[in-house]
């Protein structure tokens, strides 16, 4: 059972991660034919309404169904014991996938005034209360589900993966009824302020722990090495755990809020780099001395190039915070570009690594084509980054535009056309990049051949096979 | 399932020394230069 709810969370992300992408994609054109979109009005649907779907989609559907799945495989393989209540967390992904279809259903309809199905104006926060409720039960039944499990575990000590495993579901859970339930307790500003703190910690309390805590999972198991520090464990949990909460008010810089919330916001964010770079130097200090393995295995490979965009994601997060720097890109481009570096770049990579490493071990079949692997992975090293530096490129023309030289945003469109373009192509590169991987993993059902422990997870292609047999 | 698991065995493992230069250069960079040097035009 615990198995059949590990497929239903992963295979579920697989569909959303073919849908909110796309999405994405196609909202882009309207920043280059501002009228392409048009005809979607006739479908009671406006970019607006997209966006909350992009954004939803992306970060429930695919991040966090992914990362729950991994979660359910982990915990109990880390406590050397089965998963409990696996019928409540089989279930609680339906309601989860539920939850998601009704919370399209609703967006799309743009009921006005009622408190339970209308849109809520919350970044990430934007379903109605009715969706809310639903989502909190899963989180609800899955925190249950995963805390007996570690309580009935048979070894003694937790891993570094449980607390980020087990302290992010907990922080996930807190972050998430604050930013849908409590902000609507406040008016005015202090209504805003609990918004920006839960917009930033959607990332930084659900997002990030749980990504970490997969990849300190994945790293040492497919690099075949011990963790290269307990201590720098301990230091990366706690550090994150205390300045990451005071973070989020630094999106709210350039609006009228109280200097010291700001300012604290600031402190909180320069002080983030301790935490970054003890899980940085961790991740990549624990394959030296074994660093073949990436040629072999795939999952240390998306895996470690995750912690690489997580890196550069979280130098640029606190700079940009600065208000030397925050004044100059705030209200360009810049700004997506970074969110597109942390949930495209590092995650998904975390996601997409989880998926590789996980699905033979569940489904007993290799993935069937280390070829098409080797385009997904491409895709998300070189068509990823250029997608990123398009994004970024338009972001500071704005800047400079408008803030340097002191132009319109209308006289800045033209200046960034280009850039807009390289961004949707490289964008649509990164779509079918998904879409492959989908694909491998479906098809792998189909025609992989059978895996067990101790085999790649990729098949080798016949070729190699042969030409191994030759040598030897 | 849960019995093949091998154990992932922790280092003791420390932050190399130009790490805390970098995390010292940050924090100067953060606290002393760039309040005061490259604060926004707009104040």
């Amino acid at each position: 059972m615990g198995e059949r709810a590990i497929k239903l969370w992963f295979f579920s992300s697989l569909v959303w991660l073919a849908l909110g992408p796309l999405i994405g994609a196609l909202m882009s054109l309207q920043f280059l034919w501002p009228d392409a979109l048009n005809f979607l009005a006739d479908f009671n649907f406006a970019y607006s309404k997209a966006r909350i779907f992009h954004t939803n989609l992306v970060i429930y559907g695919w991040i966090g169904m992914s990362f729950i799945a991994a979660i359910l495989y982990i915990i109990p393989k880390l406590c050397g014991t089965e998963l409990k209540y696996p019928k409540l967390a089989y279930w609680a992904g339906w309601l989860w996938n539920l939850a998601i279809l009704l919370n399209l259903i609703l967006i799309w309809a743009g009921i006005v005034g009622n408190p339970w199905l209308s849109i809520q104006p919350y970044e990430y926060a934007e379903a109605p209360l009715l969706v809310d409720i639903l989502i909190v039960l899963c989180a609800v039944a899955i925190i249950f589900s995963v805390h007996t499990t570690v309580l009935a575990r048979t070894k003694p000590t937790l891993y570094v993966s449980v607390w980020y495993l087990l302290g992010g579901l907990y922080t996930t859970a807190i972050t998430y009824l604050v930013g849908n339930f409590l902000v609507l307790g406040f008016s005015g500003l202090g209504n805003q302020i609990i918004h920006a703190w839960w917009l930033h910690n959607a990332v930084g309390l659900f997002i990030t722990p749980l990504g970490l805590g997969i990849a300190y999972y994945l790293i040492p198991i497919t690099a075949q090495q011990p963790v290269y520090s307990h201590r720098l464990g301990i230091l990366g949990f706690w550090t994150l755990m205390a300045f990451y909460p005071g973070t989020g008010l630094h999106h709210f810089l350039q609006m009228p809020m109280p200097t010291w919330i700001g300012e604290f916001a600031v402190v909180s964010s320069v002080l983030l780099a301790i935490p970054v770079l003890a899980v940085v130097v961790n991740h990549l200090a624990t394959p030296s001395g074994n660093w073949r393995r990436i040629f072999d295995s795939f999952p240390l490979r998306f895996a470690i190039f995750g912690s690489v965009y997580y890196l550069f994601t979280c130098i640029q997060g606190p700079f940009q915070t600065t208000h030397a720097v925050n004044w100059f890109v705030h209200f360009t481009e810049w700004v997506q570009a970074h969110a597109h570096l942390a949930l495209t770049g590092a995650f998904t990579c975390y996601g997409i690594a989880a998926i590789i490493y996980i699905f033979p071990r569940l489904t007993g079949k290799q993935l069937y084509s280390r070829t098409l692997a080797n385009w997904v992975f491409w895709i998300m090293a070189v068509v990823f980054p250029l997608f990123y530096l398009g994004f970024t490129h338009s972001g500071l023309v704005t800047a400079i535009s408008v803030n340097i030289l002191g132009n319109t945003i209308y006289e800045t469109i033209s200046a960034v056309w280009l850039a807009r373009l390289f961004r949707t192509l490289m964008g649509a590169g990164v779509v079918l990049g998904f879409w492959l991987f989908g694909y491998l993993i479906v098809r792998s059902l189909q025609v992989g051949p059978q895996f067990q422990e101790g085999m790649n997870e990729i098949a080798e292609p016949e070729g190699a096979r042969v030409k191994r047999r030759v040598t030897a | 399932m849960a019995e093949k698991e091998p154990e992932i065995p922790e280092g003791e493992g420390r932050f190399p020394w130009w790490i805390w230069v970098a995390i010292l250069a940050w924090l100067v960079y953060a606290f002393l230069i760039g309040p005061f040097a490259l604060t926004s035009p707009r104040g």
